[in-house]
């Protein structure tokens, strides 16, 4: 153990110049780059992790191959495995100064995201550009990760006046067990039948025992803090919130945000605690009945309250990135224990659009940038046709940057900050990628969640091939981009930029299109 | 390619006295007949006993229209059906639109065609989101002048939800006519969805005022109903419950009027939930034995035990526990014969909550002597 501390802080105080090596090493790699371009197996490893998703071992040729996979010889595992070690090893001592991973989008990403406000393991990091990012707060390390944000440090209170102590509004257990001793057992006339109205069970979980659906007396502190999927609020309160934003009838949408918004106005003193949880569970029922679509929308229902999914996965997924072999299908294998079961993607039901957005309504929002037109000019300073005009605008120009205008040839080499922008969405097109293996895999577990044993896996398979697709674009349109950058202006067509940011602009409609795909025919695996 | 799986409205088969190649007074009849609905359904918007009698309207023409195809009749018929699918929802308004479409291009009417695939391009964004019909819009084009620019407005709202309140804005100066009143109100509802999303569920109110006088303007009870049923729904999310009441009370009549099972429940649980908290018993009973009938006629067993729950509570506020008991012990009874327990556990809490509240002594008594009554009813 204490060797194994020693040997951590040895890495630790090697890590700032092992960091600056390592990434020379690394843009090398990265500027020599080209599609097809053969590569050793451990300068893949190398890439690989930096890239963390299939992306890159379908760009490679599958070069970046896993232990044990057939067609690899004993040279290239024992490669393959050192890479892994080193690369366990560094990571493991980036733990130590970093904050956990979590999920929820990427550095850029509009706030509220997963719950992780650290680094994600599918950034790709320094992938495109990187020389302007100084000015970024977002922008990547040295190492090309994303700096780990100041975190201050809570110290725990000694006496936390908020700590549970004994429930002492829960019905006792002998006024629960009195009722059921007064009227004894009842004959059941048979299972109930899922007819009507029945059919729509998405809430019942919560109904289970009655002692948790009681109160001794309703005080408005029994609302407070009542989420998740389990309780009696809580449930029917989601199911009301994702119909509210989701659902596609009128009537739905509005019972939706009236047990989302108004929770507490269907709480009546006179009525108990109990009165007023089924109250809310018989508006959560018509809701769903009145969205329509019978147990197709109430397993879709229930896909939105299975809310431990991301969490879940990128817990799993993170160590996998890590190692540069981050796969939809390996991952939720990895979760659900064993090979998921799988039917060919033709043979699925239709997919489900109310469980694509249940799914969706599980992760955090995704940061897929809009790929911006590029305009070759924007350095140029703009002069005036009268001199002394020009004259004026000069010097306050350069009292204003201090940078003088004037001196700078109109055929100067296009600098690398015009081509930012597209760099920049290219890198986050590439995060998006990414996360998206997560994402899916995620929404598998959802499923499987739901209704164990659901085909979920050949549409995983079909998304971790065609991402790998989406990533070798982003990539060969951002290397085009990269080698604009230094060019002779008069030696560069507009036309020819053009057509590359919108082939990256492309790319990312692929990938939303995907996306929405994926999470589609992931759910519609619920009906199989 | 996959066989279209026939309508149930449009696909239906012609007159069992039809022939081929008979044309008797009889076809002629059945021809009249079919021009004359036609005319009504082309006249007339989608509100009120119209609403309720398109159905069938639609149903007699198609009918015909096996017989005697007509692209002209086809395009308005298929447009009148995907506008009854589209305001309940359904997914098969966009089929019926672009087979309306289809007609109109036989015919050769562009304007006809063109206000039929923006319907047909709305209700996919209503129906998969706006991303989903993106590209049919853009192969739509843009031609000017534009022949519809009310529907073209319809459809920017829903591709486009950052500017709905602009496109409905827009589309309702061009909705003005008697016979689009049904898209009028559809418009009205929209914009005051659109204003309650974007957190202005004040503004919202006008417009569903407005509605609720076209609605009513129409005698379109239902229609009427769930205007009350929104301007209810934002009072009680923005905290005003005392003004929810009046609302929620013309919803559950409407409701009513229009024998509607569900929103019958619906409105009722939460007007019977508010009246409840304001001790108006007698008024909160019948609304819970409405419920109770209506609820029990669907199947909805949670709803059941929520009713009986609400009018056991009127008893208990009348000091009438025993009779409160009685109708909770009775329906949990019920309930668990059914094999419904996640209902049953709810009146099992609360019976437990009010022999926590009653005591022992007072409460296994009363429960011992209702069930002693219950065993030998039965």
């Amino acid at each position: 153990m204490a060797s194994s501390y020693q040997e951590q802080r040895r890495l630790q105080q090697q890590q700032p110049d092992l960091d600056v090596q390592e990434d020379a090493r690394d843009q090398q790699l990265l500027e020599s780059l080209d599609e097809g371009m053969e590569l050793a197996p451990d300068q893949a490893g190398r890439v690989g992790g930096q890239f963390g998703n299939a992306a890159l071992a379908a760009l490679l040729g599958n070069q970046v191959a896993t232990p044990g996979a057939s067609g690899v010889d004993l040279e290239e595992e024992e490669s393959v495995e050192l890479v892994e070690d080193l690369g366990e090893e560094l990571a493991s001592g980036h733990e130590l100064d970093a904050p956990s991973y979590g999920g929820g989008g990427t550095p850029a990403a509009p706030a509220g995201g997963g719950g992780g406000g650290g680094t994600d393991p599918w950034d790709v990091g320094h992938l495109f550009g990187g020389d302007d990012d100084d000015e970024d707060p977002n922008a990547p390390t040295r190492t090309g990760r994303i700096a780990p944000s100041a975190r201050r440090t809570f110290k725990a209170p000694t006496d936390d006046p908020f700590a549970e102590g004994p429930d002492e509004g829960e019905l006792a257990p002998a006024d629960i067990d009195g009722v059921d001793k007064a009227i004894g057992p009842t004959q059941a006339r048979g299972a109930l039948s899922r007819d009507g109205d029945a059919l729509y069970a998405a809430v019942e979980p919560c109904l289970a025992d009655p002692r948790e659906l009681g109160r001794k007396v309703l005080e408005p502190e029994d609302l407070v803090g009542r989420h998740g999927a389990t309780d009696p609020v809580g449930r029917p309160t989601e199911i009301g919130r994702f119909i509210a934003t989701s659902g596609r009838s009128r009537r739905a949408r509005a019972v939706g945000r009236i047990l989302a918004g108004a929770t507490s106005s269907l709480f009546a003193e006179a009525g108990g605690f109990s009165g007023g949880v089924a109250r809310l569970c018989t508006l959560a029922v018509c809701a769903e009945a009145l969205e329509g679509g019978g147990a197709r929308t109430d397993r879709a229902v229930s896909l939105a309250l299975a809310q431990d999914a991301w969490p879940r996965t990128v817990a799993r997924a993170r160590p996998m990135a890590q190692q540069g072999r981050l796969h939809a299908p390996e991952v939720l294998d990895d979760l659900l224990g064993g090979a998921t079961p799988s039917l060919p993607v033709d043979r699925l039901p239709p997919p489900s659009v109310l469980g694509g957005r249940a799914l969706e309504s599980l992760l955090p929002p995704a940061y897929i940038p809009e790929v911006p037109d590029l305009d070759l000019d924007s350095d140029l300073h703009e002069t005036s046709d009268d001199p002394e005009l020009a004259e004026l605008d000069a010097a306050l120009a350069f009292f204003a940057t201090g940078r003088d205008f004037s001196s700078q040839a109109p055929d100067r080499p296009i600098p690398k900050s015009v081509l930012q922008p597209a760099l920049h969405a290219a890198r986050y097109l590439m995060n998006a990628a990414g996360k998206a293996h997560v994402e899916v895999a995620a929404a598998g577990l959802a499923v499987s969640s739901v209704r164990p044993g659901a085909p979920v896996r050949a549409p995983l398979e079909a998304v971790d091939r065609a991402l790998a697709r989406i990533a070798r674009g982003v990539l060969r349109s951002g290397r085009k981009l990269e080698r604009v950058a230094g060019r002779p202006r008069h030696q560069v067509d507009p036309a020819e930029v053009g057509a590359m940011t919108d082939e990256l602009r492309a790319t990312r409609d692929r990938l939303l299109e995907l996306r929405r795909w994926a999470f589609e025919t992931v759910a519609g695996a619920l009906d199989a | 390619m996959p066989e279209r799986v026939p309508d149930p409205l449009l696909d239906v088969p012609a007159s069992p006295g039809s022939h081929r190649t008979t044309v008797d007074e009889a076809f002629l009849d059945r021809v009249y007949d079919a021009q004359q609905t036609l005319a009504i359904l082309r006249s007339r918007p989608l509100l009120g006993p119209d609403r309720h009698a398109a159905t069938e309207r639609v149903r007699q023409v198609a009918a015909v229209l096996q017989e005697l195809p007509d692209d002209l009749a086809s395009a308005d018929l298929f447009g009148l059906a995907g506008d009854l699918a589209l305001d309940l929802g359904h997914g098969e308004a966009v089929d019926r639109y672009l087979r309306g479409a289809a007609a109109a291009r036989r015919r050769a009417d562009p304007v006809r065609e063109r206000d039929l695939h923006l319907r047909a391009c709305r209700a996919v964004a209503r129906m998969r989101g706006p991303e989903a019909a993106t590209a049919f819009f853009s192969e739509l084009g843009r031609p000017s002048p534009e022949p519809c620019p009310a529907t073209l407005h319809l459809t920017q709202a829903e591709l486009d939800p950052h500017h709905a309140r602009d496109h409905l804005e827009a589309a309702l100066a061009h909705l003005d006519t008697a016979a689009r009143a049904h898209d009028r109100i559809m418009a009205l509802e929209d914009l005051a969805e659109t204003l309650v999303r974007g957190n202005e569920p004040l503004l919202a109110l006008p417009p569903l005022a407005e509605a609720l006088a076209l609605a009513e303007r129409w005698g379109d009870d239902g229609h009427a109903a769930h205007v009350h049923a929104m301007r209810a729904s934002i009072y009680l999310v923005s905290g005003q419950a005392e003004r929810a009441i009046p609302c929620l009370r013309a919803a559950l009549d409407g409701a009513i009027g229009d024998e509607d099972d569900l929103l019958t429940v619906t409105h009722g649980t939460v007007l019977a939930g508010l009246l409840i908290d304001r001790a108006a018993w007698t008024e909160a009973e019948t609304v819970a034995r409405r419920i109770l009938t209506a609820a029990e006629r669907r199947g909805h067993w949670i709803a059941v035990a929520d009713a009986a729950l609400a009018w056991s509570t009127t008893f208990a506020g009348r000091d009438q526990p025993g009779a409160g008991i009685a109708v909770l012990a009775r329906t949990l009874v019920t309930l668990r014969s059914r094999g419904a327990t996640g209902a049953a556990a709810l009146l099992h809490a609360r019976l437990g909550e009010l022999r926590s509240t009653m005591g022992a002594s007072t409460f296994d008594p009363l429960l011992k002597r209702v069930m002693t009554a219950l065993r030998g009813t039965r």
